[in-house]
C-alpha cells in the first residue's frame, strides 16, 4: 500500500510538474525543479562574525557614513555587530529571528544585507509544500537585483516565464539577467533591473 | 424707409451672418490632435523618442531604441488594474480585500477624451491613482503606524496616504507608489520632501544600506550601480524644462513627455506591462498644464538683478536655458556623469515655483532653497553664480526668487 501511495504520488506530483510548468516556447523546461527552493523550513544558528569592523579611516569623517565604531555599541538586538563596507558605510546589525514563526514569513539564516545576520523576508510561501503537489517555493532577488539580495520567498507558477537564472540571457542592461519573481506581475520574469526606477 | 431702400441693408446683415456661420467650426486643439495620434499609431511615439534622445549610447536611451517597439514593449499587455486608495486610518492594518476601484470607469483601453479639459482630467486621475511602481516593501511600515509617519508617509486632505494605493495583481494585493506619492506634497506636482523612500526599503530589509542615506526628499532612479541620488523633482514647470531629466537627457516636448512616463511606467512593472498610451499622454498633458498656477516672474529690484547674474543661462518666460557643461557648474556631479542617463551637460532647470523648492541642485546638497543658495558660507560646492553679489544686490535677488 506504501508502495502504491509513493507510485501514485509520484505520479501526480510529475503531471503536476508539468501542467506547472509550461509552454517549453519560453524557453522553459516543463518539469524542471528549480535549482534554488526551500523543501524544508529551517533554523538559523546565532553565530556571527566577531573580527573587525574595520572602518576606513576615511569614512570616519563622513557624517553619519559611520554610525559605530565596535560591535560592543550594538546593544539593541541580538548579536549584534558593528558591520559595513565603503559603498554602504558602517552600522549596527542584529540578528531578527531565528525561525520562521518569528517571522510573518521565511527567516532568512544569514540573508542580512551584505552580512552574516538573520533577517525576515516576506512572500507568499515558507516551504515548497506551500505551494501546492509538486509545486516550489524559491528564494527571490526584488527590484535591486543582487544588491539586496534575496528579499522573499514565491511560489513557481504555471504561467513562469523562468524558473532560475540561467533561463534568463541576453541583453542584461547594468549586469546579468535574473531570474525573479514580478509582484506587479504574479509570476516570475527575467530581470535586469537592478535599481529600479 | 421703404422696404426697396432697406433691401441693400438687409442683404448685408444677411450676408454677414451667413460669414460668421461660414467661420463657426473651431479649429482642433493640437494637444487633442498630438494625443490621438499618439494613442492611435505607436510610430508617433517612436518618432518622438528618437528625435529626443541626447546621447543614444547612455543605458537609458540605449534600452529604449532597443525596447521601444511594436514587437517589443508595444506588444505588452495595457495595464488597467483595479485600485483603492490607502487611508491614513488604515496604518496598522492588514491589506484589504474589497473596496478596489476600477477609476477608468466605462473606458476603453486606449480612449482618450475628445478635449483637452478631458485629458487632463484623466491625467489628473491617473496622477493620484494609477500605480507608478508596485512597492512590496512598503507593507513594513504600513503595517505599523508610527513607522509610516517615520518615513514621511503623511495625509492629503482627503485622508489618503501620501497617494499610495493598494493595486490588484495577479495572485493578490500590493502597496503602489502613484506619481503623487514622491511629487505632491498637498500642492500637485510639489516635490514630497517629507518621505523617505531609502528608509522604506533599509526598513524592510532590516538592514542599514545605501539607500539609507538617501534622505527625505531623495531617490536613486537609476539601476547603474553608481551612488546617485537626486531630489524629487517639482513637477510643476515641467513645460519650461528644455530638457527632461537633471543631465538633460531627453529633450523636451509634449510627445517625448509622454514617451518618457510610458517607458518609466514600463521599466517600473519590471516589463511586465504597458500603461494605456492613453493613460500615459493624459499624464503628460496634466503635467503639461501645471504650469499654469505658477507666479510669473515679476519686475522690480531684484529682477534687474537677477537679469544681470542669472539670466544668462535661466532665461525666458520658464527662467530655463540650453545644458550646460559639467564642469562649468562644479556641483556634486554623480548625478551627470551617470552611466545610465548622463549626458556631460547638466540641465538648467526652470526656475519656475522655486520658492517651493527647499532641496536645490540635483544632488539635494543645498537644503535651504534659495537663501543658502545664495549664502557666500554655504556648506555644497558649486554654482557659485551669485555668491560674489553686494549684500544689498543679494537680498533683492533672493527676494525676487521667493517671489517665484
Amino acid at each position: 500500500m506504501n508502495t502504491l501511495r509513493l507510485l501514485t504520488a509520484g505520479l501526480a506530483a510529475a503531471f503536476t510538474l508539468t501542467a506547472c510548468i509550461t509552454d517549453a516556447d519560453k524557453g522553459v523546461v516543463p518539469g524542471r525543479a528549480p535549482e534554488k527552493h526551500r523543501p524544508v523550513a529551517e533554523m538559523c544558528d546565532d553565530a556571527r562574525d566577531s573580527s573587525g569592523p574595520f572602518i576606513d579611516d576615511w569614512a570616519l569623517e563622513q557624517g553619519d557614513y559611520v554610525s559605530c565604531t565596535a560591535h560592543e555599541e550594538c546593544t539593541e538586538g541580538d548579536n549584534g555587530r558593528c558591520i559595513g563596507n565603503g559603498h554602504d558605510g558602517w552600522s549596527c546589525s542584529y540578528d531578527r529571528c531565528f525561525a520562521d514563526d518569528d517571522c510573518d514569513n521565511v527567516c532568512e539564516c544569514e540573508g542580512g544585507f551584505r552580512g552574516d545576520f538573520n533577517v525576515c523576508v516576506g512572500g507568499d510561501c515558507r516551504t515548497d509544500a506551500d505551494c501546492g503537489p509538486g509545486g516550489y517555493c524559491s528564494p527571490s532577488f526584488g527590484d535591486c537585483g543582487e544588491y539586496t539580495g534575496v528579499v522573499a520567498y514565491y511560489c513557481h507558477t504555471p504561467d513562469d516565464e523562468c524558473i532560475d537564472d540561467s533561463d534568463c540571457d541576453g541583453d542584461g542592461n547594468f549586469g546579468a539577467p535574473y531570474c525573479a519573481y514580478n509582484p506587479a506581475a504574479g509570476k516570475w520574469m527575467c530581470s535586469d533591473s537592478h535599481c529600479a526606477g | 424707409m421703404s422696404v426697396v431702400r432697406r433691401a441693400p441693408l438687409l442683404l448685408l446683415v444677411l450676408a454677414a451672418l451667413a460669414c460668421e456661420e461660414a467661420a463657426a467650426p473651431d479649429a482642433p486643439d493640437p494637444l487633442a490632435v498630438d494625443g490621438h495620434a499618439f494613442v492611435a499609431e505607436p510610430a508617433v511615439g517612436r518618432a518622438a523618442l528618437e528625435a529626443s534622445l541626447v546621447d543614444p549610447t547612455n543605458g537609458y536611451s540605449a534600452l529604449r531604441l532597443a525596447r521601444y517597439t511594436p514587437e517589443r514593449w508595444g506588444a505588452l499587455p495595457a495595464w488597467r488594474p483595479r485600485v483603492r486608495a490607502i487611508m491614513v486610518h488604515e496604518r496598522g492594518g492588514s491589506p484589504p480585500t474589497e473596496g478596489f476601484e476600477d477609476w477608468w470607469g466605462a473606458r476603453a483601453d486606449d480612449a482618450l477624451p475628445a478635449d483637452r479639459a478631458g485629458i487632463e482630467a484623466l491625467g489628473a486621475r491617473a496622477f493620484t491613482h494609477f500605480p507608478a511602481q508596485v512597492v512590496p516593501a512598503l507593507r513594513s511600515v504600513l503595517g505599523d503606524a508610527e513607522a509610516a509617519t517615520t518615513v514621511g508617509l503623511i495625509p492629503d486632505a482627503d485622508g489618503r496616504l501620501s497617494g499610495l494605493v493598494w493595486v490588484e495583481v495577479p495572485g493578490g494585493v500590493e502597496p503602489a507608489l502613484t506619481c503623487a506619492t514622491c511629487h505632491s506634497d498637498g500642492v500637485a506636482g510639489r516635490p514630497n520632501m517629507a518621505f523617505d523612500l531609502g528608509a522604506v526599503y533599509d526598513l524592510a530589509a532590516q538592514s542599514r544600506t545605501a539607500r539609507g542615506r538617501w534622505g527625505p526628499g531623495r531617490v536613486d532612479v537609476t539601476g547603474d550601480g553608481v551612488d546617485n541620488p537626486t531630489a524629487f523633482p517639482d513637477l510643476r514647470p515641467i513645460r519650461f524644462q528644455t530638457h527632461l531629466h537633471r543631465a538633460a537627457t531627453v529633450r523636451n516636448g509634449l510627445l517625448p513627455l509622454a514617451v518618457r512616463i510610458e517607458t518609466l511606467m514600463i521599466t517600473s512593472t519590471g516589463e511586465a506591462w504597458r500603461p494605456p498610451r492613453s493613460v500615459a499622454f493624459a499624464l503628460a498633458a496634466y503635467l503639461w498644464s501645471m504650469g499654469d498656477a505658477l507666479p510669473p516672474p515679476a519686475d522690480g529690484a531684484g529682477r534687474a538683478v537677477f537679469d544681470a547674474t542669472c539670466a544668462r543661462c535661466h532665461a525666458g518666460e520658464g527662467l530655463a536655458g540650453a545644458p550646460v557643461p559639467i564642469d562649468d557648474v562644479g556641483t556634486a556631479d554623480a548625478v551627470a556623469r551617470s552611466p545610465d542617463r548622463g549626458t556631460g551637460r547638466w540641465r538648467v532647470p526652470s526656475l519656475r515655483g522655486v520658492a517651493d523648492r527647499r532641496l536645490l541642485f540635483a544632488s539635494g546638497g543645498v537644503r535651504g532653497g534659495v537663501e543658502e543658495l545664495l549664502d557666500p558660507d554655504r556648506a555644497a560646492a558649486g554654482h557659485p553664480f551669485g555668491l560674489d553679489l553686494p549684500a544689498v544686490e543679494r537680498r533683492a535677488l533672493v527676494g525676487w526668487l521667493e517671489g517665484l
